[in-house]
């Protein structure tokens, strides 16, 4: 019996020591925001958790969950509301954290943004307004078209948005700029007020309420913010023939312009010259001191602003007017302006859609069905086709005011006359499925 | 990933052979033999060398509430060593953690002893701080090691130190200068404090007693301080490691390493416990450049065990029957009772100002009860059961109560 049993046990160890955890079906980041698909978003979380959200939406109240997305399924993720304007408790916006009770990830990823696109009809704005940023070469979240199901019901439509945080530094900067010791600063600017890179004076305290810092958040307060306070007076008091040495040293000024020519071609009201002052981005600080950087957030107010002219509220932000002084960064935002509405159209059929509006049907057929039976939908469907010829009529229109009032304002010799376009809605190419 | 499968088979199979060979070989005067402790020991004229290894896996409850969908069956441990004497006076240990891919160097050391009460060490080593994280993996009661031994105590680091016995063993000292101050605190994105110094000192007050129970009664004390230059703290993990009670913050400055402990073992039974406490100052931090209240943390343990069939506790107990002889093996019963606190590193007032961090105190209490069986001097089965409280239920692994029950069996062979 004995041996017997020896022999059972010697036989479990060497069984034991063959044992190797298989490799489970591999997905992405990648396949996460591939928006060639409608993706489905499942969280399983206690209805008394989410009746408890949806009540107190208002607050950053952290909520347990499990999340499966295909063959992935991460549990005790961490769930709350989130959002500034679009907060509610009818299909509130969500932020996953996924190690927010358990040290963990989701495709490489530690939190996920849902965007209920609650103020915009078409839910298509965020992502098209990203497309553009990344293809004109500047840094740009990922995203894609969602379904929601809460406990296997299902509970709208959403997108899924990439956050800015260290994984995203990571991704675009290098590991180096992504450690959690030595690596850059990330700041999400928050609105309190309307705010214009005016200088708020000495005390960092200021600074802190309107920046708040991401990464390398418990570091010497010096370290924090004493860099934003030293950028803002510089902006402020800078003499105009230093302006561009002095204050380019400390934020990327040719980036700057770029962002701001691809918000001002593509209507965005919401952005960094939006208008109720500075909204909606992060300032990224790099480890070496290179100049730091913006990166682009919450868009789905862009594509929305069509007769903006090009220089629309350009003169009420400090950074950005002084910036315009300079002959070469003003050059460089009307030349973007250019190739930004350039790139808009690009390749247009013969239909005449151009790259931007293709995407835009392609992402409208793709939701619509999910829009239709979305039972906690801000807008009804009608709305949302409605907005969908609408936003067809803006990318079809607004690109050659934008390229026009670009070229003439570049080349005194161009025609000088660049008439605001109008609305026009355009209906798609074929009729939206349900 | 192919040598280290290898290595596992290898060492899983020899602990077997080993088992099932007895000490067939022990008798063999010169060459590659089996020592009286059971391990293969190349005898050579100038010295000696032993090679040992361990491999263990670590399965626990799958729970819905901790992340842990299900238990996870691969080999965690895959440690193979080399030790040895030579010409009597030079000892070396070099070994390797096959299971951790990004740090695998372990010990690696020379060791030169003038007399009992000088030696000098030199090399990549265990700091010398903390009973529990002292120990020998392969002598551990426990499945993990106590959370302030993992978290509070250094670890190993590259240092030289001067350890030795005076006072017919009554009194042991150790003193080193390190590198760095040990790799408990130090992560892919962490540096950790640098050259620390190192202390340690245990006493045995009855040594001399008649009474062999009192005689076995060993309390001491060390000292670790290092330079911070802002780098991250320390961090609060719970006992499986899957939840962040407790996140790093930056700290500049000294840290400081203080700790007491109190060990006895006698006959079949055996009881510790230490206590510890980590400071790490946060100078120039504040707004003005001024200095910002330090972030401490605490720990203590107490930990009981007993051989149920009588065996003598010695580190790793060695059946007197062997499961693949003329018996069951041996069974011990284990227990531990132990906590980790961090405490509030906010100015008070502060909290509302948007420059302040927010580093609300946090703690963590387990309970662990368990048995081993040891099958032979080579293989070992502990399960246990772990009792666990986070004092904040919102940096808890589990939200709601902030307890986590876990249920864990390791199995292992060690030669």
């Amino acid at each position: 019996m004995r041996t017997f049993l020896s022999r059972r046990v010697a036989a479990a160890w060497l069984a034991c020591a063959v044992l190797a955890a298989a490799p489970a079906a591999a997905q992405s980041q990648d396949d996460l925001f591939d928006d060639s698909a409608l993706h489905d978003v499942m969280l399983t979380v206690s209805e008394r958790d989410w009746n408890a959200l949806k009540a107190h939406a208002d607050e950053n109240t952290y909520y347990p969950a499990d999340l499966r997305w295909r063959d992935v399924t991460v549990r005790n993720i961490g769930i709350r509301s989130r959002g500034t304007s679009t907060r509610n408790g009818v299909k509130p916006g969500l932020r996953l954290d996924i190690n927010h009770y358990v040290d963990q990830t989701f495709v490489g990823l530690r939190a996920v943004i849902l965007d209920n696109g609650f103020t915009d009809p078409s839910t298509l704005r965020e992502s098209l307004a990203m497309k553009v940023f990344a293809r004109a070469g500047l840094p740009a979240v990922r995203e894609a078209p969602a379904r929601l199901f809460i406990n296997n019901e299902y509970a709208g439509v959403y997108v899924i948005v990439e956050p800015i945080d260290r994984t995203f530094v990571t991704r675009l900067f290098g590991a180096a700029e992504g450690n959690v010791e030595s690596g850059g600063y990330l700041y999400e600017y928050q609105w309190v007020r309307e705010y214009g890179f005016q200088y708020l004076g000495p005390a960092l305290a200021a600074y802190a309420e309107l920046f708040e810092l991401k990464t390398r958040e418990t570091d010497a307060v010096s370290r924090r913010y004493q860099p934003l306070e030293s950028l803002t007076r510089a902006i402020n008091e800078t003499p105009a023939g230093q302006f561009e040495e002095t204050v380019g040293a400390l934020i990327d000024l040719p980036e700057l312009v770029k962002y701001l020519a691809v918000q001002r071609a593509t209507g965005e009201i919401d952005g960094f010259i939006g208008n109720w002052g500075m909204s909606n981005f992060y300032l990224y600080r790099f480890r070496d001191g290179r100049p730091a950087q913006l990166l682009p957030w919450d868009a789905d107010h862009s594509l929305w602003a069509l007769d903006d002219p090009i220089d629309y509220r350009l003169d009420t932000n400090v950074l950005v007017a002084r910036a315009m002084t300079v002959p070469a960064l003003r050059r460089l935002y009307l030349e973007t302006l250019a190739s930004t509405a350039r790139l808009l159209t690009d390749g247009a059929a013969a239909d005449g859609r151009g790259w931007l509006e293709r995407e835009a049907d392609r992402l409208a057929a793709l939701v619509a069905p999910a829009v239709a039976t979305d039972p906690v939908a801000p807008f009804t469907f009608p709305e949302f086709e409605g907005n969908v010829r609408g936003l067809r009529g803006f990318l079809r229109t607004r690109p050659l005011y934008v390229e026009c009032a670009a070229r003439a304002a570049l080349d005194r010799s161009a025609p000088q006359s660049c008439p605001l376009p109008v609305y026009v809605e355009i209906p798609p190419p074929g009729r939206l499925p349900r | 990933m192919t040598a280290a499968r290898v290595l596992t088979g290898a060492l899983a199979a020899c602990a077997l052979l080993t088992s099932l060979a007895g000490r067939a070989g022990a008798q063999t005067p010169s060459g590659l033999r089996l020592a009286d402790n059971g391990r293969p020991t190349l005898q050579l004229p100038f010295g000696e060398i032993v090679f040992r290894g361990r491999v263990s896996t670590t399965v626990q409850s799958p729970s819905r509430d901790r992340g842990t969908p299900r238990p996870d069956p691969g080999w965690q441990t895959r440690r193979l060593q080399v030790e040895g004497t030579l010409f009597k006076k030079v000892e070396f240990e070099v070994s390797r953690e096959f299971g951790d891919a990004d740090e695998p160097e372990r010990d690696a050391f020379a060791n030169i002893r003038f007399n009992r009460a000088f030696e000098l060490r030199a090399g990549q080593f265990k700091m010398p701080f903390g009973h529990d994280a002292l120990i020998g993996g392969a002598n551990l009661d426990f499945v993990y090691r106590s959370l302030a031994g993992r978290q509070l105590a250094p670890g190993r680091d590259m240092g030289v130190m001067a350890h030795g016995r005076l006072k017919s063993r009554r009194l042991a000292y150790q003193a080193g200068v390190f590198r760095r101050d040990g790799d408990n605190a130090r992560t892919a994105q962490t540096r950790g404090g640098r050259n620390a110094l190192a202390g340690r000192v245990l006493v045995m007050p009855f040594v001399s007693s008649p009474h062999p129970a009192l005689a076995a009664v060993q309390v001491g004390g060390a000292i670790v301080t290092s330079e911070l230059v802002d780098s991250l703290g320390l961090r609060g993990r719970t006992v499986f490691g899957e939840g962040v009670f407790f996140d790093r913050v930056f700290v500049n400055g000294r840290r400081m390493r203080r700790g007491v402990e109190a060990s006895w073992a006698h006959g079949p039974a055996s009881l510790y416990g230490e206590f510890m406490r980590v400071s790490d100052q946060r100078l120039e931090m504040g707004a003005a450049g001024d200095a910002l209240p330090g972030v401490t943390a605490s720990g203590w343990s107490i930990a009981g065990t007993w051989v149920l069939t009588g065996e003598r506790k010695d580190g790793r107990v060695d059946p007197e029957h062997s499961f693949f002889g003329d018996g069951y093996g041996a069974l011990e019963l284990v227990a531990r009772i132990e906590a980790l606190s961090f405490g509030a590193a906010t100015t008070p007032g502060a909290a509302v100002s948007p420059l302040a961090a927010p580093l609300a105190a946090n703690a963590d209490r387990a309970a662990t009860v368990g048995l081993s069986w040891y099958l032979n001097r080579y293989l070992k089965v502990t399960g246990g059961a772990v009792f666990e409280s986070i004092r904040d239920p919102e940096r808890s692994p589990v939200p709601g109560n902030g307890r986590v029950p876990t249920a864990v069996v390791q199995f292992q062979a060690a030669l």
